[in-house]
This record gives C-alpha cells, structure tokens and sequence, in this order.
C-alpha cells in the first residue's frame, strides 16, 4: 500500500499489483493522515477485465477501478472527476470535452505550439475537478491520458468548452439544457444513490458559475486562435 | 404500471436527471435529462399506477387538454420502454 496526495486529498491506496503504483509514483507521499482509503475488490477488477475483452492485463484494470473508486469517494468532499483535456495559459485554464477519438488532445497540443511557455497541459484526459472558494480547479493527477501529460499541480478553469470536429472554426457560447445534455454524456457517474445525488449538486454550481462553449473545429493553428478569442471576449451587455 | 427499482432522480439547474444505482446500472448506464412535466410524471410512477391516473394527478397541476396530457405521458412511457426502465 502507498499514499498518495492528488487533488488536495491524501489517499491511501491498498493494492493488490505494482502497476498502480508505478503509475502513481510522482503523487506519492509519506503520510499516516489520510482522507481516503481506497482499493478495487477482485470481482470489480475481474468486471473491468471482462469489458475491456482481456486488451489490458489485471493490473492496469486495478488501477482503473481504484481511480474509479476515487472519483466515487471524493464527490463528498466537493470535488469529481471531469473527462477532458485541461490546458492552461497565463495562469488560467480551459478545459476541452468531447467523445473520444475527436481531437480534444490534438487540440489541447495546439495550444501548447501557440502559446508556448505561456501554455502547459495540466492533464490531457482525466482531471479532478474542485469547487472551492467560488472557483472552479483542475488537478493533474496520475490518471491522464495515453500520453501521459499531466503536472503534479492546480489550475482554475476559466471555461470548459465541447469540440466537435468541422471544417471551418467557430466557437458559441451555450446555455442551460444543451450544456446539461453534453456534460451527462462526458460523465461517470457513481452507482451509489447519494453520491449520484451529491456530484449532480456539484455539476448544478459549475453549471450556473462557469461558462460553457461549443467549438466546431479542423486541426489547425486557426482554431486555437479561435477558441481562445471566443472564451476571452468580454460580453456586450 | 411503474418504474424499476434503482433509479434517481435529481434536479440540476432548472431541469431534472435520472440515474441508475446499483445493479440497474448494468442495462442503464448513462443518464436522462427532464423538464418539469417529466419529473412530475416519472414522480408518479415511482408506484404502481395507470395512464389514467397519472392523466388526473397532472390535470390538477397543468392546465391543459387530457389529450395534450396523455401525449405527453405516452411520449415519456416510451422513452422509459426504449431504456427498459418500466415494469409493466
């Protein structure tokens, strides 16, 4: 077993195979007081193993039912897990969302060729979400993406916006119910009735505190410009 | 009629979403989005009850056509039936 500090919580992990906490070695702390304790039975492991049809070994589905279990756990201490690409620059991030295979990791790399020492990826694929002191903050945490992109700190979303793939740039501002009817979609939700309860009461203060954007992109410098001009202008009142 | 056992309901924003718990999350793992008439009727089929009663419960609330509301509850019924959520 080791601890490990992500998202502001010290989690004791209890594991079973040493994946786990290669994965996590850049998290990990020496620590007695712990938040969490976390660990993935035999039979969730065994049911990940089964539906991912045997592609990846037992111990890379230990850790991904551990993070699932985290991402369980931690709704109750105002914190859940976002699935999306979280870039920031000068300081303030944007966190992009979409089905897999989009592009949202190609684009979130564009960013860092434009933006270049301004930008950093503070994780390319699974962030931790927080909302403390009326913000809204992004975690890396070990879980990040098959390219592994992720910094061991803390960024607050400045937006969250959807890509969709298109042929030409553009990027809108959406409210309410198509917001609602993209985030459920990017959404893990825990099967446990009080946790679902608690992260849809989280959701419901980012969907009235962060704006949301939809933007219709091709794989170019352009649509960066694009997004980050759309998510930074200042609104016509 | 009535729904199966194992689902949440709860509101975000000005709309309402429906989860599944537990073992009911092996045939319903995403999640669905209502208005207010939606939660109102998945509300009344959380026990056992009839077209025409959940027709009379909604009359008292909204003004409209019994046909008006029996579309609504059919529309609703069938998205339940396309998720297999309704015992019936």
């Amino acid at each position: 077993m080791f601890v490990i500090k992500i998202a502001g919580l010290n989690i004791k992990i209890h594991n079973k195979y040493n994946f786990v906490e290669q994965l996590c070695k850049d998290y990990i702390i020496k620590e007695d007081n712990v938040d969490l304790d976390i660990s993935a039975t035999d039979e969730e492991i065994d049911i990940e193993y089964k539906e991912c049809n045997y592609e990846y070994s037992k111990e890379y589905c230990e850790s991904t039912c551990i993070y699932r279990n985290i991402c369980s756990k931690i709704v109750f201490k105002n914190r859940f897990f976002f699935h999306a690409s979280v870039v920031e620059v000068d300081g303030q991030s944007y966190a992009f969302s979409a089905k897999s295979g989009t592009g949202k990791s190609t684009h979130t790399s564009l960013w860092l060729k434009k933006f270049k020492k301004r930008a950093r990826i503070i994780n390319g694929d699974k962030p931790i979400m927080e909302i403390k002191d009326n913000k809204l903050i992004a975690y890396g945490t070990p879980w990040c993406g098959k390219e592994g992109l992720n910094i061991n700190t803390s960024s607050p979303i400045k937006a969250i916006c959807f890509i969709e793939r298109d042929k030409k740039n553009s990027i809108k501002k959406i409210e309410e119910i198509e917001i609602i009817d993209r985030l459920i979609g990017q959404l893990e939700f825990p099967k446990e009735k009080e946790n679902i309860e608690k992260l849809i009461d989280l959701l419901d203060w980012v969907i009235k505190n962060i704006p949301f954007y939809v933007l219709r992109c091709n794989i170019s410098r352009k649509a960066v410009k694009v997004a980050y001009k759309g998510m930074n202008a200042k609104e016509i009142k | 009629m009535k729904l199966k056992e194992g689902l949440v309901i709860r509101q975000l924003g000005s709309q309402y979403i429906v989860v599944a718990t537990g073992m009911l999350t092996k045939t319903f793992d995403s999640a669905l989005r209502f208005n207010e008439v939606g939660a109102d009727i998945f509300n009344l089929l959380t026990k056992d009850t009839t077209k025409k009663k959940m027709i009379k419960e909604l009359k008292k609330k909204y003004n409209v056509s019994d046909e008006e509301i029996e579309e609504n509850i059919e529309a609703f019924l069938n998205l339940l039936r396309g998720y297999n959520l309704l015992d019936e």
